[in-house]
């Protein structure tokens, strides 16, 4: 459903994404891992059309939407769950999940995915009034990710979504994107917590310093060299 | 360091000569350029007075004039002989009714004051950042208007003063655009202007290493008054008719238009800019006369040069808004040593105002705000 | 004590007008991170937009003002304002400087400098008498149309779809673009509503001086940007507070200074300003960030 071909972004002079490719079939959970600064959120970037793409083309089943506006991306059916969250702290807990559904005209539909946000969060459901910078991390972490699916997207983007949480938390948000999977959502998984996204995942891309340096399914990459030595490049991976 | 002295040098050469060379290619001609030279010379300190600052730090100042008008009202007051003052200054207290000092005199008193206005100034200035620095520097400059406005005493009012002292001539101008320059370029060299670009590109690290901003934005503060303060008084004994509008919004304007428009992160910009945007003024005014090509007449109207002068700005804002000169003019030959970078060598995430996706992480936070 | 309620009064008035200038304000930085200069020329526009139109019926003045006043803040920012979207706090500055110059010299061009009088109805200079008060019926006007175009705003922001819209882009802009709002509308619509609010003000000001000049603009914005810095740049609620507070300062200085210094009002309260600002530079409530961009 998502096709990336050699995607380059650069920021002035440095290139923060070297021609990568990948992609994710409708249906799977692809993760991409690597450590800081290996250009994993500046894919995400890229692919919702914040930051410019220097070359390269990401296609949404067929449709290029490389170069595109923001907004006019979401519009396609590609949300994002960020990075840090950024929840509107100032709006409330429903004004965040309308939020999500600013592409959709509001109606019955609408109101049902808002129940169904609430099913499946049911902290949601607790704090529906109450202004989104009063929850705690992992309630956030739920929020921005209902929202995400507010706009009934085809793909679900989620940069580093255990950052800053509590174990316990981690393993809950871990838990409900594999739910999210399991009720057929597209998910580009983009994670520093390797282990467990090569787990969850269907395949998994690593990334280091801009570039791919293997990809596959759990078994797969526990077969090459070990993930940490991929990581910190202290094994060139062939 | 022997590099970056050459450097400084042959800098400081080169641009004294363009303006040189602009001096008298512009002065052949009668005293109306003449007039418009001197302008473009005082014009000249000014900008590099502002410079000095706006450079080092990033926060746009537009209270600088005020500085300007400090100058030249004191310089008017000392010079102005005995018996002008009795006619226009009445209630000056004894001594300032009598003392009648050399015009030039005047002028590096006038700056002192103008420095010293500035210090005090600075102390709670210098605690303000970037955005709110610019707007209390809009304060100033309106704040010091509506002083000179009233305080008949020492400045008559909107009436201004005239002053009857003998005039300098453009060469002795030219000497103090000269120093002027001296002096901007030297500090841009120091390693205090080394500093305070540094640290104007990424405040955050600055401090962090220790250096005391603040401080360092306040003798860059109290410099650039001073300077501005000398083209105060210049420009006072030159025209020799001053008022409370002539150092308002025009002006600031014009100065803020020339360095943004020359570059302003550079003295070369500064340099380059007054040029340009004098000569285009110069060309505009005359277009403003009215004019006459191939028997179609433009009439005349005024406001067409301030006009031309804000839509070449926009439009450098918008094309080109590093200026004409983004860097310091580098000495031919001479190795490329750099006393600051010229451009953000970190992400441009500093400068967009809506980065989501940011290698560095520290913008990203600062992105995610708290509203109402 | 009817001293004192006249001087509420008179605070209420001229706070009315400094909340409207600082919201215009308030409204387009939330949203841009941009204080608008020419916030002040779109005030001028609208005064000269009633001279223009004085004989005509009062409502077709004020409808005439608002339309004209807003197709200039939508063309300003169609024109000199998005090309240079997302640059730095300073560059936006500086070209809202530069429109406002701009503003300035081209309605000198048109109108020349001499100013102008319009006098658009007597019922805005007469006054009635309550007791030992006396009270313009153009304070009235002018505290009832800012209340009501401050509940609307509020309606409008905490109601709508589009005001909640607003309210998110105003806190992040990005996220806001990633929910799939159009960042063109969003921006357009604050310039059309600090419009409005632009276009009213200059009507109040040529109603309560009867006489409008090319630069008028100067003074309201100057206040009205120091009552949104007093309240926290970016909080719509703090650029009201800072509006009213604003007021007040102004009314109680021109009671306590003595006769001779009565021409420094401006002067003392710019410089308390000041000082207010480098104590606390946040503003009266959380301000949004401020951190420098050059």
């Amino acid at each position: 459903m998502l096709d990336v071909r050699d995607l380059t972004v650069q920021y002035g002079r440095i290139s923060a994404v070297r021609q990568i490719s990948f992609v994710v079939g409708t249906g799977e959970l692809v993760a991409i891992v690597g450590p800081n600064g290996a250009g994993k959120t500046s894919t995400l970037a890229a692919i919702m059309g914040t930051v410019p793409t220097a070359a390269g083309e990401v296609r949404l089943d067929d449709l290029v939407i490389t170069g595109s506006a923001p907004e006019a991306i979401v519009r396609r059916g590609v949300a994002l769950v960020p990075e840090g969250r950024r929840i509107f702290g100032s709006l409330t807990v429903a004004e965040n999940l309308a939020m999500g559904a600013s592409v959709r005209r509001p109606g019955r539909s609408v109101q049902e995915d808002l129940e169904r946000a609430m099913d499946r969060f049911p902290a949601l459901r607790r704090c529906y009034r109450e202004a989104a910078g009063r929850l705690s991390g992992g309630e956030q972490q739920m929020l921005a990710i209902a929202r995400g699916l507010m706009s009934r997207p085809r793909v679900l983007l989620l940069d580093e979504p255990s950052l800053g949480l509590a174990p316990l938390l981690v393993e809950e948000v871990f838990e409900s994107i594999v739910a999210l999977r399991q009720d057929g959502v597209t998910i580009l998984l983009v994670e520093q917590n390797a282990h467990r996204a090569v787990e969850l995942s269907d395949r998994t891309y690593v990334l280091r310093t801009g570039q791919v340096v293997a990809s596959g399914t759990a078994d797969e990459l526990a077969g090459t060299a070990d993930l940490a030595a991929l990581y910190l490049g202290v094994h060139e991976a062939r | 360091m022997g590099s970056r002295l050459r450097w400084a040098i042959g800098l400081y050469t080169v641009l004294a000569a363009i303006v040189v060379a602009a001096m008298y290619l512009g002065s052949l001609g009668s005293t109306t350029i003449d007039r418009a030279v001197v302008n473009a010379l005082i014009a000249l300190i000014l900008v590099l007075g502002l410079s000095s600052f706006v450079g080092a730090s990033g926060v746009f100042s537009f209270g600088h004039m005020a500085f300007m008008a400090v100058g030249a009202y004191v310089t008017a007051i000392l010079s102005m002989s005995p018996e002008q003052k009795g006619l226009q200054l009445a209630d000056l207290p004894g001594s300032l009714a009598t003392w009648h000092v050399n015009p030039l005199l005047a002028v590096i008193v006038g700056a002192l004051v103008a420095a010293l206005f500035a210090a005090v100034v600075a102390v709670p200035l210098m605690r303000l950042s970037g955005l709110t620095a610019s707007l209390a520097t809009v304060a100033l400059l309106i704040t010091m208007r509506v002083v000179f406005q009233n305080w008949e005493t020492f400045t008559r009012g909107t009436r201004g003063l005239i002053l009857d002292s003998k005039a300098p001539s453009k060469e002795v101008v030219l000497v103090a655009a000269l120093l002027v320059l001296g002096v901007a370029v030297a500090f841009r060299f120091s390693s205090i202007g080394r500093r305070l670009a540094a640290s104007r590109e990424d405040e955050p690290s600055a401090r962090s290493l220790g250096i005391r901003v603040w401080w360092e934005r306040g003798v860059a503060w109290v410099l650039s008054a001073f300077l501005v303060g000398v083209g105060g008084g210049l420009f006072a004994l030159y025209f020799r008719n001053i008022s409370p509008d002539s150092f308002y919004i025009a002006i600031t304007f014009t100065v803020l238009a020339m360095l943004v428009i020359g570059g302003l992160k550079s003295v070369s910009g500064a340099v380059i800019g007054t040029l340009v945007v004098t000569a285009a003024l110069e060309l505009l005014r005359q277009v403003e006369r009215g004019w006459t090509i191939a028997g179609v007449t433009i009439p005349s109207r005024l406001g067409m040069s301030e006009l031309g002068l804000a839509v070449v700005l926009l439009l450098i804002l918008i094309v080109r808004p590093d200026g004409l000169v983004p860097g310091e003019l580098r000495w031919p030959g001479g190795r490329a040593d750099r006393p600051s970078p010229s451009g953000p060598t970190v992400p441009p995430a500093v400068d967009v105002a809506e980065p989501i996706a940011v290698p560095d992480e520290r913008a990203a936070a600062s992105e995610v705000r708290r509203a109402p | 004590m009817t001293s004192f309620l006249q001087n509420v009064i008179d605070a209420l008035t001229a706070g009315s007008y400094y909340a409207l200038f600082a919201l215009g304000i308030a409204l387009i930085f939330g949203i841009m991170r941009l204080v608008n200069f020419a916030q002040g020329e779109l005030i001028m526009a609208g005064a000269y937009t009633v001279y223009l139109t004085q004989d005509w019926p009062w409502a077709l003045i004020v409808v005439a003002t608002v339309v004209v006043v807003v197709a200039l803040a939508l063309l300003m920012e169609r024109v000199a304002f998005r090309p240079v979207r997302g640059r730095s706090a300073a560059t936006l500055l500086i070209t809202s400087f530069a429109v406002s110059f701009f503003l300035q010299n081209l309605a000198r061009m048109v109108f020349t400098t001499l100013p102008k009088s319009a006098d658009i109805t007597p019922l805005f200079r007469r006054s009635f008498v309550i007791g030992d008060l006396t009270i313009s019926w153009l304070s009235v006007i002018a505290v009832c149309t800012t209340a009501l175009l401050m509940v609307s705003l509020a309606l409008f922001l905490n109601r709508t779809r589009l005001g909640v819209q607003m309210r998110a882009a105003a806190e992040d802009f990005g996220m806001a673009r990633l929910c799939g709002v159009p960042a063109n509308r969003v921006i357009a619509i604050a310039f059309a509503i600090s419009g409005v609010l632009a276009g009213i003000a200059g009507l109040l000001l040529v109603g309560q001086t009867g006489s409008l000049s090319v630069t008028m603009g100067l003074t309201p914005v100057l206040f009205g940007f120091t009552a949104a810095v007093i309240g926290g740049l970016g909080s719509l609620t703090g650029a009201v507070l800072g509006g009213y507070l604003l007021g007040a300062a102004t009314v109680f200085l021109q009671n306590i200074l003595p006769f001779e210094l009565g021409g420094y009002r401006d002067a003392f309260l710019f410089a308390a300003v000041f000082a207010f600002m480098a104590l606390r530079p946040g503003g009266l409530l959380r301000a949004v960030g401020l951190e420098e961009r050059v």
